[in-house]
């Protein structure tokens, strides 16, 4: 594993050479690593998620998941409209996945059991939903999905739903009625409101409307990109003001024009920093656990997808689509937090900072809301 | 059935004496051209349609009202409005709903009929018989999938409403604190009812998503039961600007009857003929009907009725549907109009406001006649 990780890593800032002005510093490992309660605000596997998972790839995801070093990730259950039956099922069925594969995974419920996960060398799993729907009218189904296991809730997806407006709409909505409802419930109950994915008004709303600290959990700076799907100064101001962390991510929105690379991430990164102060930022890349493989038909797929993707416009008018990835090319890695740690170690960031945006933050204010 | 109507009348206009005296002082009982005009209630509501029995005494009652009504048409709201969610269940219930709704007309095919065009409103007239029009108050029954649209017209429904008054995947309703418009969803839904010839309605919307909904429709568009808010500036009522926006693109407004009316306290006929003379003034004599969203029957107005009705109106106080200084003594029909033929006095009356006929029976009507000919076609 070891070997293969180096190597990938190797040959990726090889190739991206001249891109990349941080790599002569750059020790192999921080030295914190090992001890720091990292945590990715959003990502997948498909072992947990999939339809089809092959033999093959379970064993790599499981390996991938380990090398990892994460303390815990925010893994989402279920689709992104899926009503309530659905929702139970595909919740249950992660959870069985999960359990049987015991020396792997922990399922996290409250914050001993982030560190839990961390000194047991498992991968902690933070059950949310990514948009409210399977919540639908019925707030007691609040209380319902917390006892199942549910412990973050992003209020919209892209599009409009009861609560609130994602980022792709036209209307730039706030929170409805019904929205304000099913924040104050979650208060009530304990489970983390996430305003990623809103429009920049049902953001607001739902940063002034929560009494918890608030999370964007996947997320950039529109200050630096000027995306519908990132968040603006004033709204990363009021998040941190109420005690929240916003994590940013690992995809196409990073840059107005060619693929973002670790150097995009890290000037999201400390705008963040410069706006929020260091206590109110993280990372959900927003990325499958497991490093990609970049076979040739990989690259193929993944053009026809960005084609596709880049022509909705959700990366801005005229976005190449050529190039772009669902990552972080020189992060795709397994222990892509702990060579983030070394970059941002050799501009000068503290061991104690690090360890805040790796996941400090974010265990901080789950700790805070799940009381 | 007169004796009991012509008493109501005249004791609750002796009653609303004072606040009726816009009106002249005894309107003449019938008006003579009603038995040709085509009156459509842009909102109406039949009991009998839920009844699981058909040998319950109030089910003959009804229909001895509807017949009376002298009404060619009636919106009929076939599915739960504005609090439903888009599950497999809630779906299937409303198609076996309207079949039950379609079973009940063909049940009572002497006093009812089902309207999927406009000759069936002629017909509906010429028959003597009350037209039933399928629609939905809020786009909920659509989920997400707006090829349920022409799935829906298939089994009869002719006009969908975009919302009710809360929030839904197509827009805000008027109660929502957002004020958001049209979501993306919703700009498809206005494009596919427009291809499938199915009525867009902009009741109850916001007031953005009345703008939106306006632009967005190729075809003329309904506010099917709404009132002026340049009378009473309330959420539930439609702006000038909206109503001029409505009326520019060939639709129709109805007035209804409940206490939006006024901000105070409860309404009478002189202020439905206000909110219409207000919009005529707005929209012209083309663009302007009556959608009561009351039941077609009249209410029985017993000692158990006001108490019940009291209770209803507090918690419609509490749920901000009223504003809470309004008085407990409101109602969601018109007192002095509250007779099965309401829509034969209310044209006495505007008759008496020395409106023409020929307008008297658009108001009536003729308009919304002539946007449902028009989308259906």
């Amino acid at each position: 594993m070891i070997d293969r990780r180096t190597f990938v890593r190797a040959s990726a800032l090889a190739a991206l050479a001249p891109m990349l002005p941080l790599r002569a510093a750059v020790p192999a490992t921080w030295p914190r690593y090992r001890d720091t309660l990292a945590i990715d605000g959003e990502a997948g596997l498909e072992l947990l998620r999939g339809d089809e998972v092959d033999a093959r790839l379970v064993e790599r995801e499981l390996a991938e998941a380990r090398a990892s070093g994460l303390a815990a990730i925010l893994l989402q259950v279920t689709g992104v409209h899926a009503p309530f039956d659905q929702a139970v099922d595909d919740l249950m069925r992660c959870r069985a996945r999960a359990d049987a594969h015991k020396d792997a995974f922990l399922i996290v419920e409250t914050a001993a059991d982030l560190e839990r996960a961390k000194r047991e060398g498992r991968l902690g799993l933070i059950l949310r939903f990514q948009g409210a729907e399977p919540i639908g009218y019925d707030l007691d189904h609040v209380a319902t999905f917390r006892k199942l296991g549910i412990r973050v809730v992003e209020i919209t997806h892209n599009m409009r739903n009861l609560y609130g407006d994602g980022s792709t709409e036209p209307g730039n909505a706030g929170l409805s009625a019904l929205g304000r409802q099913l924040v104050e419930r979650l208060n009530a109950e304990r489970v983390v409101v996430d305003v990623a994915h809103g429009s920049q008004r049902t953001m607001k709303e739902g940063i002034e409307a929560s009494k918890a600290p608030v999370i964007i959990s996947h997320t950039g700076c529109r200050a630096l990109s000027d995306l519908p799907r990132l968040t603006g100064d004033a709204e990363l101001r009021a998040m941190a003001d109420r005690g929240g962390v916003a994590g940013i991510m690992f995809w196409p929105y990073l840059a107005l024009q060619g693929q973002p690379m670790a150097i995009d991430v890290i000037r999201h990164i400390e705008h963040a920093l410069d706006v929020c102060g260091e206590d109110h930022v993280g990372i959900g890349t927003d990325g499958s656990i497991a490093s990609t493989e970049r076979t040739p038909a990989f690259e193929k797929e993944n053009l026809a997808m960005m084609k596709d993707t880049a022509a909705s416009g959700i990366f801005g008018a005229n976005r190449k689509p050529d190039g772009l990835y669902f990552f972080i090319p020189d992060l795709n890695a397994a222990d892509r937090f702990d060579l983030l740690a070394t970059k941002l170690l050799a501009r000068g960031h503290s061991d104690a900072r690090i360890a805040k945006i790796l996941g400090g933050n974010f265990a901080r204010v789950f700790a805070d809301v799940w009381g | 059935m007169p004796n009991r109507r012509d008493f109501l009348m005249t004791s609750t206009l002796a009653a609303a004496g004072s606040v009726l005296r816009g009106v002249s002082a005894k309107p003449a009982p019938h008006w003579a051209p009603y038995r040709d005009t085509i009156a459509i209630d842009g909102e109406g509501g039949l009991g009998l349609f839920y009844a699981e029995k058909d040998d319950d005494p109030a089910v003959a009652k009804e229909l001895a009202a509807a017949r009376a009504s002298g009404l060619s048409g009636v919106f009929f709201s076939v599915a739960p409005s504005g609090r439903f969610w888009m599950n497999d269940a809630a779906f299937q219930k409303t198609k076996d709903f309207i079949g039950q709704c379609k079973a009940k007309i063909d049940a009572h095919s002497d006093t009812f009929l089902q309207v999927l065009s406009a000759d069936d409103l002629k017909r509906a007239n010429r028959e003597r018989r009350v037209g039933m029009i399928f629609r939905f108050q809020g786009a909920e029954p659509l989920g997400e999938d707006s090829d349920r649209i022409p799935m829906f017209r298939e089994l009869g429904v002719r006009v969908i409403q975009l919302t009710h008054n809360r929030r839904n995947l197509v827009g805000d309703g008027c109660t929502e604190p957002s004020q958001a418009g049209l979501s993306h969803f919703g700009y498809e839904v206005v494009e596919r009812l427009n291809k499938e010839k199915v009525v867009v309605d902009l009741a109850h919307g916001a007031p953005q998503t009345i703008a939106d909904g306006i632009k967005a429709s190729k075809a003329p568009m309904l506010i099917s039961h709404t009132g002026a808010r340049a009378l009473s500036d309330l959420p539930r009522n439609t702006s000038d600007g909206n109503l001029r926006a409505l009326a520019d693109k060939g639709g129709v407004a109805g007035v209804i009857f409940w206490p939006y009316l006024r901000t105070d306290t409860q309404p009478m006929a002189i202020d439905v003929i206000r909110h219409v003379e207000h919009m005529i003034d707005v929209c012209g004599e083309d663009h302007v009907g009556l959608g009561t969203d009351s039941q077609v029957p009249p209410v029985e107005r017993t000692e158990a009725f006001e108490k019940e009705n009291r209770e209803w109106i507090k918690g419609a106080k509490e749920d901000g549907i009223f504003d809470k200084n309004r008085p407990d003594e409101l109602y969601t029909f018109i007192p002095d109009l509250n007779m099965a033929n309401r829509f034969e006095v209310l044209a006495t009356m505007l008759s008496a406001r020395r409106h023409s006929d020929a307008r008297i029976a658009k108001i009536l009507g003729g308009n919304f006649a002539r946007v449902l000919g028009e989308v259906w076609s």
